[in-house]
């Protein structure tokens, strides 16, 4: 279902997280950020550079503070990031297109 | 970064990219205990009674030793038993209390299942609790028909004590956990264990 | 426990771990915070979850490029169609392998997995080695699982960490044409959904 053809009506305004920061194409760092006790973001991609493949929609509750048990506040979108195999693991032996393919919090993301 | 900072940063469960040998392609069809556990975990989820992150969570919690040495269920039913102590939605004792009781139920049954089993022929057998408090088998019928004929004018000696009556100690542990749960608990026996 | 069945022996006696679950279940029905009938039900319910399901979907795929369509747009809806019910909060991506693309997916942090339609994982999926290594050195596991790919393919490998789970859309084997929906579908096994076998022409039970 494509909205290409429609015009949003002027003069609504989006609560916290429910527009999408980043877009498919663009070029995001992931956070190098180390937080223990619970994480959803693997090491091996922490401060690595990727584009953004795709939108997940719809928004949902940081993962991250769920697993402390909170099931509700605000929404944020999640995005499918591609990011190639031979930046994550020096020498890799395979080809240069082989890549990963990694879903991410908006909190954990930011514009290169 | 000192070598215990990495350890803490570095979640147990967490495995990309770690040396890790030959994959061996094993699998095994779940045990039923193992289903109650995944379909325990759906459904605390639905109810958002420890949802499906907090079980995560909560397996990360166990720590490394303990990820290692427990199995994928094993690690679930532990996280879940910690997560409700934490929010207080039962206690350990409790839990305690009811493990007690579901083994007990668990061991008789076995017991009962395994004793009319091997009774198969009609036994002459009744359980008793001797004055000291352990548990044996006495015979009823025979044993105390000889004793009053023992006793009689006639002589004990007229007649020798059938062989199946003779004393016979024989264990069998209540329990087969291996696991330290339970100790297994002795019974003596003058059954004849065919 | 079946006495009729078999010799009862004291293995049948419940391990700790199975005690400690039939306790928790128990003492959590009584405090009326689940049903008593909840966990059976969920039984019913991921028992009815099967590789056969997934293998269904691929072979409609192939035979129907307008669900094909809708499958890559949106693997949950398309599922839902066919009466896949997911009965939790994930979305499901599916993947299409071509040509020149070959999908893999793995869960680096845990065993996420697109249940509601393949069923329980296989346990070498949830065990260390192949989490660690899927991500690191695809082309060796799959060459490991008797997959080889050759140098122009490139291989995409999916780790799940939020509410999305995978599914990848095999390949279909050259030699199957006019092959019927079921006769397509016998032929998809759980490995090739998760991405470390292809699909070929020799027909197999579903693993």
């Amino acid at each position: 279902m494509t909205t290409n053809e429609l015009m949003p009506i002027p003069g609504i305004v989006k609560a916290d997280g429910e527009a999408p920061q980043f877009h498919p194409g663009e070029c995001v760092v992931i956070s190098a950020r180390f937080p223990i006790g619970h994480y959803r973001v693997p090491l091996y991609i922490r401060g690595k550079t990727a584009v953004v493949e795709a939108v997940i929609e719809p928004p949902a509750v940081n993962n991250e503070e769920e697993g402390f048990g909170r099931n509700a506040g605000t929404k944020r979108h999640y995005y499918r990031l591609a990011i190639p195999l031979r930046e994550l693991w020096p020498g890799y032996a395979g080809s240069a297109s082989d890549g990963l393919r990694i879903e991410v919090s908006e909190s954990w993301l930011e514009s290169r | 970064m000192t070598a215990s900072g990495n350890l803490i940063q570095r979640l147990p469960t967490e495995m990309g990219g770690l040396p890790a040998g030959p994959i061996e392609r094993v699998e095994h069809e779940l045990k039923p205990w193992e289903k109650r556990c995944h379909a325990l975990a759906d459904v605390l989820d639905y109810h958002r009674i420890i949802n499906t992150e907090e079980k995560r969570c909560g397996v990360e919690a166990l720590g490394r030793e303990i990820v290692s040495a427990l199995s994928y269920y094993e690690r679930w039913i532990v996280a879940f038993a910690n997560i409700l102590f934490r929010k207080q939605l039962m206690t350990p004792e409790e839990l305690a209390v009811k493990m007690d009781e579901v083994a007990a139920r668990h061991s008789q049954e076995t017991y009962n299942a395994i004793c009319k089993h091997k009774a198969g022929r009609r036994s002459f057998f009744r359980r008793a609790e001797a004055r000291d408090g352990s548990r044996h088998y006495r015979s009823h019928g025979p044993i105390r028909r000889l004793r009053s004929f023992s006793r009689s004018r006639v002589g004990f000696n007229r007649r020798a004590a059938p062989r199946w009556l003779a004393h016979r100690r024989t264990s069998i542990p209540r329990t087969g956990v291996v696991d330290g749960y339970s100790q297994p608990i002795q019974i003596d026996l003058r059954i004849d264990q065919r | 426990m079946h006495p009729h069945d078999h010799t009862p022996s004291i293995d049948d006696a419940p391990g700790y771990y199975a005690i400690m679950e039939t306790a928790i279940r128990e003492l959590l029905v009584e405090k009326h915070l689940i049903g008593p009938e909840e966990i059976r039900r969920q039984i019913e319910v991921l028992d009815s979850r099967t590789p056969a399901l997934g293998a269904k979907v691929v072979a409609k795929a192939w035979l129907d490029p307008e669900f094909r369509a809708r499958l890559l747009a949106n693997g949950r809806a398309a599922c839902e169609e066919l009466g896949i019910t997911f009965y939790d909060d994930t979305q499901l991506i599916v993947l299409e392998n071509t040509d020149k693309i070959h999908n893999l997916i793995v869960c680096t942090l845990c065993s996420c997995y697109p249940r509601p339609v393949l069923g329980s994982p296989p346990d070498w999926y949830k065990l260390n080695p192949y989490r660690a290594r899927a991500v690191k050195e695809p082309r060796k596991v799959l060459a490991e699982f008797g997959t080889p790919i050759e140098e122009d393919v490139e291989i995409r490998v999916s780790d799940s960490t939020a509410a999305v789970r995978y599914l990848v859309l095999p390949l279909r084997p050259a030699g199957t044409e006019g092959f019927s929906e079921d006769e397509l579908a016998s032929l998809v096994t759980r490995d090739a959904m998760i991405g470390v076998m292809k699909v070929n022409t020799v027909r197999r039970n579903i693993q």
